[in-house]
């Protein structure tokens, strides 16, 4: 098995937070996840911690999903970005393109939720 | 039972809606007789297959999302013609050329278990041609409301340039009147024969009327180029009405008519506004008045209305035992160029703007003006104003002792620039009579030069000069002078108020207009000497 | 009316994500169907009397409004609700500059029924969704009423709450706040909480 990897997600949902912990333990426990509920808070997480993958959520007060990606992307650009979201309007696919993040449709469900692993891992 | 279904069945075929039934995996379970009729395709066909196969448009549209949602999730929807452009291909003929609105209702149903979704269309292109035909009803009455507009928008435009176009040609007729009025009265103190005195006096009084004429004109393309401006001081509303009485005091004498003022005791002694613009009003309805009166008199009378804490409100009535008017001509009396009717203009000339201007100036100061009149007995015409009162203060009036033209004398040397020799000419002999000596410059250039050799007293420029103008020559002269400022007056025939400006601009301290008279030239200098 | 009963944070936290997704997945097809970018805020969800409603959208202030009854296990009314210029300039931007004022108002109604269909029922999946249940939807109707009368013509039985979610969108420069209302009896919120807390303990 490779190295264990580190994740952060942010949702403003503490709901969509939890489901999204609960179905990446289930499928990589020995993971090191971290959550933040908005943008800021996850921006100040970001300066202290190394992540591989980010989980961000689209729809949040303040600064959007796909605002959040370019701001990390500055820093860390190798990482691999997942945008969550129920609104799949053609503009928003194409900003997530653009910033070179996978547009994951929401709800949160299993299915979904490998389809970002598999991204992730791939 | 089987009676039933083939009821439900016969119903079902009978609708004048069109119905589509599909069973969980969309196959169509019912294809009734309307749906056949308007697309062509026959129940047996369609039955047992899926919806995609015999619609393959419908595929990724809103319909086949809202069928699918109805089967899934049980959810109903409607489909409207506004959103979804014919999602169907159904067609109101045989030929299949013309296509039918349709709005749909995707209703899901549950029965025995089985998930079924019932596609219900109604043909609305009938209310869509009336919403069509609405529509281009409104867009038309758009167009044509935008041409009216751009056609009142041209027509004032129009108006406009007519008012500018008239307010320069009276500007360009007025300096050669004035050239006329000039020598005619240096022409009087030539002492001419008695016929030749008589001949002046003609050529005067023509010139005179000419010049009201033009200066209706000139005031009506002002005021509708909205360029009549309001020009508030201190008068004396009794002062003014007896003012004009006795100007006209000699016509009133020769036609034996008899002039009656009555004012209110109550009236204040100042009174804020333009009394130049008022006392123009009052002249018009006085000599109107006198005009068309014949014998009896002529009642002036001034009432205070109401008094406020700071304004009174007044009316002046100019009553008169003239031909009167008639009720259908009164209502347009104060449009421009109206008089009575046309024999009118014959017998009493005038150009039909004096009451359109007096109504125009009135309405500039916020007031009213009107008239009552009965045919053959005389007409009553009235101004309501309400004006600005001036307080504890006491005006100087009629008692002032005004120094008359031949009382003054000045000395000193003036400076004349003046391209035009009758404009020298009339200008020196009234410079000369009260006492000055007067130098000539003929243009701005020479009396730059002028100005450089020797002092002068005042200067008195005209603007508009070959070589130099009146303007560029008082810049000039304004960098070179030394020691004591010498006053420069403009004359100008000053059509619009502009012009005042650019003579203040260029440096001059006042102004003149042409025609002048001797009391106009005194009262300036007067000013600054 | 009686005080409204009170819901903790994680089940409003579930309650508010349920609806996201729904407003979500709403102004996915209405962007698809009238291909321009609908932009939306982050629904602000509250519980709310029917007075508190009444004085929340204004007394005297024309509402347009769309309704889906839905029944099954909980029963409720499910209303969007637009003041009625703001849903003019709705249909005004939806369907472009060709139609004349005259012909946006003649349009109203069923433009507006439509609509309000889409995101119910977009509302109504994500929850139908979220707690596995099916529920019975009636087709959507259109009325133009005062927020007094309009409660009073769907208002389910005395002790009825109202389920009051704020959303803003942003059509082509204009801003237009919305709002989704579900009257619901105090039966059924006991059932939507319920299915609230199965839901989390679900997850937990």
């Amino acid at each position: 098995m490779d190295k264990a990897k580190s994740i952060l997600i942010v949702d403003d949902s503490k709901v969509s937070r939890m489901m999204l912990v609960a179905i990446i333990k289930d499928h990589h426990p020995d993971w090191h996840i971290q959550e933040s509920g908005n943008a800021e808070q996850a921006i100040e997480v970001n300066q202290k911690n190394d992540f591989d993958y980010y989980s961000i959520d689209f729809n949040m007060p303040g600064k959007n999903g796909i605002e959040l990606i370019s701001v990390f992307k500055t820093i860390k650009p190798s990482a691999k970005y997942a945008l969550l979201t129920a609104n799949i309007q053609e503009h928003i696919q194409k900003s997530a393109a653009e910033i070179g993040a996978k547009c994951i449709n929401k709800p949160i469900t299993n299915t979904s939720v490998s389809a970002m692993l598999d991204y992730f891992n791939g | 039972m089987t009676d039933i279904s083939g009821l439900y069945q016969s119903l079902y075929h009978n609708l004048d809606l069109g119905l589509i039934a599909v069973d969980r995996s969309m196959r169509i379970v019912i294809f009734n007789k309307w749906m056949c009729a308007h697309s062509g395709i026959t129940e047996d066909y369609a039955v047992g297959k899926e919806l995609s196969d015999i619609f393959p448009q419908i595929h990724e549209t809103r319909l086949i999302s809202t069928v699918r949602d109805a089967l899934e999730h049980g959810l109903p929807a409607i489909v409207s013609s506004i959103f979804n452009r014919t999602p169907l291909p159904l067609f109101t003929n045989s030929k299949q050329t013309d296509r039918i609105h349709q709005n749909i209702h995707v209703i899901p149903v549950t029965n025995t278990n089985n998930q079924y979704c019932i596609i219900q269309i109604s043909d609305i292109s009938a209310s869509i041609g009336r919403e069509k035909a609405l529509e281009q009803q409104v867009q038309e009455r758009k167009i044509v409301e935008h041409e009216l507009r751009e056609t009142l928008h041209k027509l004032e435009e129009a108006s406009k340039v007519k008012g500018e176009f008239l307010a320069s040609m009276s500007h360009e007729i007025r300096t050669p009147i004035n050239g006329i009025i000039g020598i005619t009265r240096l022409l009087k103190n030539t002492s001419p024969t008695e016929q030749q005195s008589d001949y002046l006096e003609i050529i005067d009084n023509s010139v005179q009327l000419l010049l009201t004429v033009i200066n209706d004109i000139l005031d009506y393309s002002k005021l509708e180029a909205g360029k009549l401006i309001l020009h508030e001081t201190e008068f004396n509303l009794n002062k003014i009405i007896i003012d004009i009485i006795n100007m006209l005091k000699p016509v009133v004498d020769e036609k034996h008519l008899s002039i009656v003022n009555n004012s209110d005791d109550n009236l204040h002694s100042s009174y804020l506004g333009d009394d130049v613009r008022l006392k123009q009003v009052l002249l018009n309805l006085l000599s109107n008045a006198i005009k068309f009166t014949d014998s009896g008199e002529i009642k002036v009378s001034t009432q205070l209305i109401e008094s406020k804490a700071n304004s009174s409100l007044i009316r002046i009535e100019v009553s008169d035992s003239g031909i009167g008017i008639a009720p259908e001509v009164q209502s347009r009396l104060f449009e421009k160029f109206t008089q009575a009717d046309s024999s009118t203009t014959r017998k009493y000339g005038g150009t039909g703007l004096g009451l359109s201007i007096s109504k125009n100036i009135i309405e500039l100061m916020h007031g009213s003006i009107g008239v009552e009149s009965t045919p053959d007995i005389g007409s009553t015409f009235w101004i309501e104003l309400e004006l600005t009162q001036k307080t504890n203060q006491s005006v100087n009036n009629s008692n002032e002792n005004k120094k008359t033209a031949t009382e003054v004398k000045f000395s000193g040397n003036v400076l004349l620039v003046e391209d035009i020799i009758v404009n020298q000419l009339i200008a020196r002999s009234f410079l000369e009579n009260i006492g000055f000596s007067v130098v000539i410059a003929n243009n701005g250039k020479e009396a730059l030069d002028l100005y450089q050799e020797q002092p002068f007293t005042l200067v008195f420029m005209d603007c508009q000069m070959p070589v130099m103008d009146g303007y560029e020559a008082t810049r000039q002269i304004r960098k070179v002078e030394t020691g004591s400022h010498t006053p420069i007056i403009a004359l100008t025939a000053l059509a619009m108020k502009d012009d005042a400006q650019l003579c203040y601009d260029a440096g001059m301290d006042d102004y003149v207009t042409k025609p002048y008279e001797l009391n106009d030239l005194i009262s300036c200098i007067q000013k600054w000497i | 009316m009686d005080k409204i009963p009170q819901m903790d944070e994680l089940e409003l936290d579930l309650l508010n994500e349920i609806f996201n997704l729904g407003v979500g997945n709403a102004a996915a097809s209405l962007s698809q169907m009238v291909k321009q970018e609908i932009k939306l805020s982050v629904p602000e969800i509250d519980f709310l009397t029917t007075d508190q409603l009444i004085t929340n959208l204004g007394q005297d202030k024309l509402l347009c409004s769309v309704s889906q009854k839905v029944s099954g296990p909980l029963i409720a009314q499910s209303i969007v609700l637009f003041p009625d210029a703001d849903s003019l300039e709705i249909v005004r931007k939806l369907l472009g500059d060709q139609i004349s004022d005259a012909g946006i108002a003649e349009l109203q109604n069923e433009a507006m029924t439509e609509i309000g269909n889409i995101v119910l029922n977009a509302c109504i999946g994500s929850l139908s969704e979220a707690f596995s249940e099916t529920f019975i939807i009636d087709l959507p109707e259109f009325e133009r009423a005062t927020p007094d009368a309009l409660i009073a013509s769907k208002q389910l039985s005395d002790d009825s709450y109202i389920l009051f979610i704020r959303i803003e969108l942003m059509l082509s420069e204009s801003k237009i706040t919305g709002y989704l209302a579900f009257l619901i009896g105090g039966a059924s919120f006991n059932v939507l909480q319920n299915s609230l807390r199965k839901t989390l303990d679900a997850l937990l």
